[in-house]
């Protein structure tokens, strides 16, 4: 028995896709010398750029359809003549632990030439009644795009992937403002990533004494590499800078200067934020310090998958090695859907990195 | 304002449940349960990033073993028994720098000094409080030893960091001795301090009894006399005593598994919703159904309980030995290897419904669930006349294997006639969740080091459960194997099993 099992994709008219999965569904049950089950908790409809952007995506739900076991429409966009064409697959996966197969379906529609107004038209009438709908934005950022807005405010969740937004002031205001009672709840895939990081990075605080410093923290530094497409600051840099002065009460940031290093920021109390670019990586250490008492740091070693973390308070120093828990992209994609509503620590780091990147920008 | 109490940078992480920084000192670290159970789970909790930042992992035991042996001792136990150890060993040697030995008799209060050393240089190494948790994976019998031992050299005290301890059942082997047992323990150690482990209890589709009844609002309202006709509660195991001769002979079946695993079962199907998932909350609520339980005595308990012991006979298609046969086995053993038992929960919402239990070993297969049998409608649509009796609901929660929850309801059979037909609805949790639950032990150790209690039984609820089975035990002990019967390995119990249901009208469901 294979450990995975596809029925193959069968070209389909958009009227006959219920159909013909229902005769893919009926096939699978026929082959599988293991029981199939059939459970669906979410439909998840995926926007897709390209069809590599598309096949990437039908690799990650096939792979998180364990733990997430759902009916994914995913649509690629392309401009054009207005065409449309659609197949459909149904793929099966043995489940080692236990003699049976879990199985999850996939609709693939290839849309030219269409606006989301007529892209929401033929996802809507395949949406599953009952369970979640999730909306995602593979490989973009949010469009500026009134349709657009329309189709995500049917949705119970977006996820989308701050990493690849081109214009990330744009997508923070989208968020923000998508992010109101009555909305979808936004899951940015950037930010489930750094979850690994931002854990290992509390654990300098875990220590009684270390936390008496918080109050006393006056500098922040996050070091991370000079991104190559135009943005002044990898998304990694603001998230996590927001999240930390965030938690960390400050406000007010005006900018203070650029140098070679990188760019520095005062906040009110006179408190400082540095974001150097000397680094190799989107994220490579974090370092906090409480004037000449005490200082926190931790540097990620990706590549080793740890954490070492550095604190310093008078005279005694410790060192110690975290485990830095780096989420595959399925493994991330996986965490994301774990999310029914916004994470409010995503949104308030997500407002203190607006505020930051308003001052870098001007 | 920022609540200096709370690691601001800790909220919202997905992983809250962190543990502070803290010793794990095994009592009887080289034995069985150490190697294939405990430093596989707390190696697990290493790799999935749930230990404290900073731990030590302390073994205590007799053996002269040193720091060096104990840890490749452990690292072989890691890849024997845990299914993330292979492709992680760079991991494993980091983890293992957490790991040290101390060598002592269980009764020398110099190794007990020693550990207070081991415990204050992990402190001081790593600028953090001395908190320590004591695992007893001792045999029951080095229990008291060892928690006099802790009293008397201020390991117990808290004193720069808290201590906790945890203590693997049998909790005593009848009620007398449980409560010496809890009465020593609390010299030492306050209530609040004291985490009595019964794995069972760890596993998530028993946590998810509670979840199901009362996060569910179709359920709660059927559950309870009016609408449930009784429960049947089973706890088999196909395997016999497995090179535990000496020991099982010793305790029998209902010492093993029926006052715990079973009876935690019984409690958390019957008990009233907590006013909180707190521990004492539910807790709480689980003692009042044990105390609820009708006490068996004189001519009740001679109709209400049964005793097996298996004959030879077969198993997964192989000629299995009968128990008085097993290696480390008296000839003359009187010691029961299966049970059955109808109870009475004397309250309110249980008034006149029986719940069956059952447990037993060489049963046809390994099955532990419960059954709530619903009563029968009234036969006057569908009842004489039609094809196919009226047979009534069965929800059954199915603890293991294959986890999950069936409903049993009667249906139209399609074609011209009416003919029913009992399907059941089935939902499991490998098809819903493909992802493998964590194991039991994981689960319990970090809330023994988070400081949750939940999950472990507390005193007055162990006192309660064996409230019930004392007598049944008392009774025997005094009739020998008189009234004992016998079953063919691989039978479901002895037929006066069959007996107990049929007297009522019933019937055990075929799981």
């Amino acid at each position: 028995m294979p450990e995975s099992v596809e029925t193959g994709s069968y070209p389909v008219q958009l009227a006959d896709i219920e159909g013909q999965l229902s005769r893919l569904w009926g096939q699978s049950v026929r082959s599988g010398g293991s029981s199939s089950a059939r459970t669906v908790v979410l439909t998840l409809v995926a926007l897709c750029r390209d069809s590599a952007s598309a096949s990437a995506v039908s690799k990650s739900v096939a792979a998180v359809a364990a733990d997430h076991p759902s009916r994914a429409i995913i649509v690629t966009s392309q401009p054009g003549e207005p065409d449309i064409s659609a197949s459909v697959s149904v793929s099966c996966q043995l489940l080692g632990h236990l003699d049976r197969r879990l199985c999850s379906e996939q609709i693939h529609i290839e849309a030219r030439g269409m606006d989301f107004e007529r892209i929401g038209s033929f996802v809507q009438p395949l949406v599953l009644p009952d369970v979640p709908l999730v909306l995602w934005l593979a490989g973009s950022g949010a469009p500026a795009d009134p349709a657009f807005d329309r189709l995500a405010q049917v949705c119970d969740r977006v996820l989308l992937d701050m990493r690849t937004a081109r214009e990330a002031a744009a997508v923070f205001d989208w968020v923000l403002g998508a992010s109101q009672p009555g909305g979808p709840a936004v899951v940015d895939l950037a930010w489930v990533a750094l979850a690994p990081h931002r854990l290992a990075f509390a654990q300098l605080f875990d220590p009684e004494p270390s936390r008496a410093f918080v109050p006393r923290i006056d500098s922040v530094t996050i070091r991370s590499n000079r991104p190559g497409d135009g943005a002044r600051v990898s998304a990694e840099a603001l998230l996590i800078g927001g999240w930390i002065v965030n938690r960390l009460g400050w406000g007010g940031f005006s900018f203070a200067r650029e140098d070679s290093a990188g760019v520095h920021l005062t906040a009110l109390g006179g408190r400082q934020l540095h974001l150097l670019f000397d680094a190799a990586s989107p994220l490579s250490g974090v370092a906090l310090g409480a004037g000449a008492e005490a200082s926190f740091e931790a540097n990620f070693d990706e590549e080793r998958q740890e954490a070492l973390l550095t604190s310093r308070v008078g005279a005694q120093t410790s060192e110690t090695a975290a485990r830095l828990t780096l989420h595959t992209a399925d493994q991330v994609l996986c965490g994301a859907l774990e999310f029914s509503e916004i994470d409010p620590l995503y949104a308030r780091a997500l407002a203190s990195a607006s505020a930051i990147l308003a001052q870098i920008q001007t | 304002m920022l609540n200096l109490a709370e690691n601001p940078f800790r909220e919202g992480l997905t992983v809250e449940r962190a543990a502070e920084p803290c010793a794990v000192v095994i009592f009887g670290a080289t034995g069985d349960l150490t190697r294939r159970k405990l430093i596989p789970a707390l190696f697990s909790l290493y790799l999935q990033g749930l230990s404290p930042a900073k731990f030590a992992i302390i073994g205590f035991a007799r053996r002269p073993w040193s720091d060096d042996y104990f840890r490749e001792h452990m690292r072989s136990a890691v890849l024997e028994h845990s299914s993330a150890s292979a492709s992680n060993l760079g991991a494993w040697e980091t983890f293992a720098r957490s790991l040290s030995y101390v060598q002592s008799s269980f009764g020398d209060a110099d190794g007990y000094l020693r550990l207070k050393e081991r415990i204050a240089e992990f402190s001081a190494a790593n600028g953090v409080p001395r908190n320590a948790v004591f695992y007893l994976a001792t045999p029951p019998s080095e229990y008291a030893a060892v928690i006099g031992n802790l009293g008397a050299s201020g390991l117990a005290d808290e004193d720069g960091g808290w201590r906790r301890i945890i203590i693997e059942k049998p909790v005593g082997t009848d009620r007398a001795s449980a409560r010496e047992l809890n009465s020593h323990v609390r010299g030492v150690f306050p209530e609040s301090r004291v985490y009595r482990i019964d794995h069972f209890l760890g596993k998530e589709t028993v946590q998810n009894i509670l979840v199901f009844r009362f996060a569910n609002s179709i359920f709660e309202p059927l559950w309870n006399t009016k609408y449930v006709d009784h429960v049947q509660i089973t706890v088999a195991e196909s395997v016999g005593v497995e090179g535990r001769g000496a020991f099982f002979d010793r305790a029998g079946i209902v010492r093993d598994l029926m006052q715990n695993h079973q009876l935690q079962l019984l409690t958390l199907t019957a008990m009233e919703p907590p006013s909180s998932v707190d521990a004492d909350a539910v807790r709480a609520e689980k003692v009042k159904v044990l105390q609820a339980v009708r006490p068996l005595s004189g001519e009740d308990l001679v109709k209400s309980v049964v005793r097996g012991q298996y004959a030879a006979g077969s198993s997964q298609g192989a000629h299995v030995p009968g128990y008085l046969d097993e290696p480390d086995v008296a000839p003359d053993s009187g010691t029961e290897t299966f049970a059955a038992a109808r109870l009475m929960v004397d309250n309110w919402r249980w008034a006149g419904v029986p719940f069956y239990l059952r447990v037993g070993k060489r049963l046809p297969k390994k099955v532990t669930e419960i059954c709530l049998q619903f009563k029968a409608v009234p036969g006057i649509l569908f009842g004489a006349g039609h094809r196919r009796e009226m047979t009534p609901n069965l929800l059954v929660m199915r603890i293991q294997p294959d986890e999950g929850i069936s409903l049993r309801f009667t249906c139209k059979e399609p074609g011209p006639s009416m003919s029913l037909q009992q399907v059941r609805m089935e939902f499991h949790y490998g098809a819903s969740f493909g992802a493998p639950s964590p194991e039991a032990y994981e689960r319990l150790l970090l809330d023994a080091a988070i400081g949750e209690q939940s999950l472990f039984a507390r005193e007055d609820e162990v006192d309660a459960a064996w409230r019930i089975v004392d007598p049944m035990l008392a009774h025997w002990a005094e009739h020998g194997r008189e009234g004992l019967s016998s079953y063919r390995a691989g039978a479901w119990g002895p037929a006066e099993s069959l007996d107990l249901l049929r007297r009522d009208g019933r019937r055990w469901r075929r799981v």
